[in-house]
């Protein structure tokens, strides 16, 4: 321990910005261990938050910091004093006009290196050690002289390692990564190689070594943790992201579904009951974060619903069962449905006329199911106190159900892909999945008819669902 | 409730003194049936005492005090709008982390003052400040000497009811001369800012008794294995021991004293490393009643630690 009263041991300085750019041997040495460099933000935590104080507070501040330098618990009492600058020359105090924070001197007076607390040493190290466990996608059991003993990958470009990782069980790891600045790689104490950086075969990341030695006690290590971590998040790159999201809900949709709909329903339900407060009292954010919980839990289940229509019209046997219906009742069906909502918003609906109709071939469950999507997504963009037309028209052969709103639009680029999977045209955060059009063009043309949509940016938007007017177009 | 006179306030709606009134009485009515539980524990605790809440209340008006006086040191306008002591009190007691402090400190001048009477323990001088007064280092001699006159000065002023602004912890003085300035009236905005610059000025931590403990505390446990008895070290060095050794806000600790917590301040002990006999007899030494407390059994320090700090979460 070393301690002086008035004179300071170490003496540093940070800039206005809080930027270290002075600092005393250990105080640097210290910042290096950090992470930090000088010039450079303030690494140590500790120390960032009282400078942050200084500045804030525009006083002087005296505290004992603990530091981690990877090996030692550093304690040190220090004091902060803020400058101030009043048109160019410098001071320690405000007394004369409006003066601007210019930088704090930092005092260290006592520096303890050595003390071993076991209790906060032994926590600040099991957090890092956490942090590269959480972080690491690669991860090995060594013997006591760095023999493989076990295997653990987690990504997708480490499998061809970890294949020849596992096929070189009981000998040494260290040739089956490629290290970037390591020569005497037989000889090196594992202490050389903790943090050195390496590439691994099959792999076009860059990835850093760290050592976890596994001791009972003080004294040899009878083992190691070695991790492996990236320098970046794995990008697959031959598979689009909406590959992936379609390869994954094939197995939720088809065995998952009436598995989660009913926890799902559950969590809904509990957290309608909590944000309504009928079970008694409380805080208004509670009540919002439950309806923040309902709101996803809804969510969650639209979604569920669609993958499985999806997997149901992505089948190759998918079929509709044909009927003789009125396009005009379908159409009324759907408009009172949704009415509620549309009025919630000043949006009013225009459906056909009681009296009117329309005969068409199709399956009534499956047109009501294309027809509120169409309705939905109508009221759910377009603009408060709008109006939404149903209209019905026919050709020869067709019968037309056309759904146009007073909305924003599409663009032409929009158009062409306004019916893709997973397609949000950018939207987020408003309940819809993106599968909505998808299944309904699908279903539609299922039907032997199509879904198509005319727009123009600023023209509101028009998607007409066409169904053949006899059985002769269904499959 | 109060003594003086609002200054009129022009703009519609509600004033910021009804507003700051109307979130104390709201606090006030959100915490009542746990205040309730707490007045009718068993064993009984001095938390809520006269005396100490007296002396808590005395502590922040002496802060309102010296805030207005120097308000009207820099004002000199004849017709000056300084808010009374009255006023800024109000919006001090709205503070929750001040008034844990002032509290804080109510307990241990009290606990200071019982130790005197019951064991004869001299609240400024205990054996190991003693020792660092004569301690070879000279550092260390005069950081004790320091310790010493601001412990004597500290007694004083809390047997007077009366808290410095500069003995305040560097956090607690910032939110405290937010709050004053929020109590202030616009009009008044350049005496403000002037005597609050003063304010900052003058204040230097390093001075205050907490930091010249917290460093002494330091200092102490680089030199023992293990903490003091408290009979050996004091009351004041001995809850910034345990604050350090702990790495909790002297305050929390402060509380752990109270008769009400003997067993959590048991457990408190234990995961610091104290052993069953050191722990006990600085549990007796406290009150004879505390030694009744149960030991906290056959657990390892490690467990102990786990123990106090998830007990202390779910209390928190």
């Amino acid at each position: 321990m070393i301690d002086t009263l008035d004179k300071p041991l170490i003496e540093g300085r940070c800039d206005a910005n809080g930027w270290l750019i002075e600092a005393g041997d250990a105080l640097a040495e210290l910042q290096a261990d950090c992470g930090g460099a000088i010039p450079g933000p303030v690494a140590v935590p500790q120390l960032a938050e009282l400078v942050r104080k200084t500045k804030e507070y525009g006083f002087r501040i005296a505290r004992q910091i603990r530091a981690f330098d990877g090996e030692h618990e550093i304690r040190a009492w220090i004091e902060l004093t803020p400058h101030f600058a009043i048109g160019g020359s410098q001071t320690s105090g405000a007394e004369r006009g409006a003066p601007e924070y210019a930088g704090t001197r930092i005092a260290i007076f006592s520096w303890n290196k050595q003390r071993e607390d076991l209790a906060s040493a032994s926590s600040m190290a099991n957090r890092s050690e956490d942090a590269e466990k959480l972080l690491s996608e690669l991860a090995l059991r060594l013997g006591p002289n760095e023999e493989i003993v076990s295997v653990d990958a987690s990504a997708p470009d480490t499998i061809s390692a970890a294949k020849k990782m596992k096929a070189a069980i009981g000998q040494s790891w260290r040739h089956l990564v490629v290290f970037n600045d390591h020569d005497d790689i037989d000889e090196s104490h594992w202490r050389v190689l903790n943090g050195a950086r390496c590439t691994l075969p099959g792999s076009k990341r860059h990835w850093k070594i760290s050592f976890q030695p596994l001791k009972p006690d003080a004294g040899q290590p009878t083992g190691f943790m070695l991790y492996l971590i990236p320098d970046s998040a794995f990008i697959a790159p031959e598979q689009s992201d909406k590959q992936v999201a379609s390869a994954t809900f094939d197995l939720i949709g088809r065995d998952l579904s009436p598995v989660l709909r009913q926890p799902i329903a559950r969590i809904i339900a509990n957290a309608e009951t909590i944000r309504t407060k009928l079970a008694g009292p409380i805080d208004d954010a509670y009540s919002d974060y439950a309806s923040d919980i309902a709101a996803a839990g809804q969510h969650l289940l639209n979604l569920i619903d669609d993958v499985g229509d999806l997997e149901a019209v992505e089948d190759a046997e998918f079929s509709t069962a044909p009927d003789i219906i009125d396009l005009a009742e379908v159409a009324r069906r759907a408009a009172s449905i949704l009415r509620g909502k549309a009025s919630e918003r000043g949006i009013s609906l225009i459906m056909p006329q009681k009296g009117e109709s329309l005969t068409a071939t199709g399956e009534f469950r499956r047109v009501l199911q294309v027809l509120l999507n169409l309705l939905g997504n109508a009221v759910r963009y377009s603009p408060e106190s709008s109006q939404i037309w149903l209209c019905l028209d026919e050709t020869e052969d067709e019968a037309m159900l056309t759904v146009a709103d007073q909305g924003a639009g599409l663009s032409e680029s929009q158009q062409a892909k306004v019916f893709d999977k997973f397609e949000r045209l950018g939207r987020s955060g408003d309940g819809g999945t993106g599968l909505g059009l998808y299944i309904s063009r699908k279903i539609a043309r299922a039907m032997g008819g199509d879904l198509s949509v005319e727009s123009a940016p600023g023209q509101g938007a028009r998607f007409t669902l066409s169904i053949p007017k006899n059985s002769h177009g269904t499959n | 409730m109060s003594d003086e006179v609002l200054t009129e306030d022009e703009t519609v709606g509600p004033s910021d003194d009804f507003l700051a009134r109307l979130a104390q009485e709201e606090r006030f009515a959100r915490q009542t049936d746990a205040t309730l539980a707490l007045l009718f524990a068993a064993p009984p605790s001095r938390y809520f005492s006269d005396a100490i809440i007296a002396r808590t209340r005395g502590l922040v008006r002496s802060l309102a005090r010296q805030l207005s006086e120097a308000e009207r040191e820099t004002d000199n306008s004849s017709n000056s709008t300084a808010p009374s002591v009255g006023r800024i009190s109000r919006y001090l007691e709205n503070n929750e982390a001040l008034l844990r402090h002032c509290h804080a400190l109510s307990l241990e001048y009290t606990l200071l003052l019982r130790l005197q009477k019951t064991r004869g323990a001299d609240p400024i001088l205990p054996p190991v400040i003693r020792d660092c007064l004569s301690d070879d280092k000279e550092s260390t001699a005069s950081l004790a000497m320091r310790f010493v006159a601001s412990q004597g000065q500290f007694l004083q002023s809390l047997e007077r009811m009366h808290l410095p602004l500069s003995q305040l912890p560097a956090d607690i003085l910032h939110e405290v001369l937010r709050d004053w300035r929020n109590s202030g009236s616009p009009q008044n905005g350049a005496a403000m800012t002037a005597s609050e610059a003063q304010i900052r000025n003058a204040y230097d931590e390093r001075n205050s008794r907490t930091a010249l403990l917290e460093r002494l505390a330091t200092i102490v446990t680089d030199t023992g294995d293990e903490i003091f008895p408290l009979e050996k070290s004091g009351l004041s060095l001995f809850v910034s021991l345990l604050s350090d050794a702990l790495k909790q806000e002297r305050e929390e600790i402060v509380r752990l004293l109270d008769l009400s917590q003997a067993s959590r301040l048991s457990l408190a002990l234990h995961a610091v490393g104290k052993k069953r006999t050191a722990a006990l007899a600085d549990l007796a030494y406290l009150s004879d009643e505390h030694a009744e407390a149960a030991w906290s059994g056959e657990i390892d320090q490690v467990e102990a630690r786990t123990l106090y700090f998830a007990e202390a979460r779910h209390g928190s």
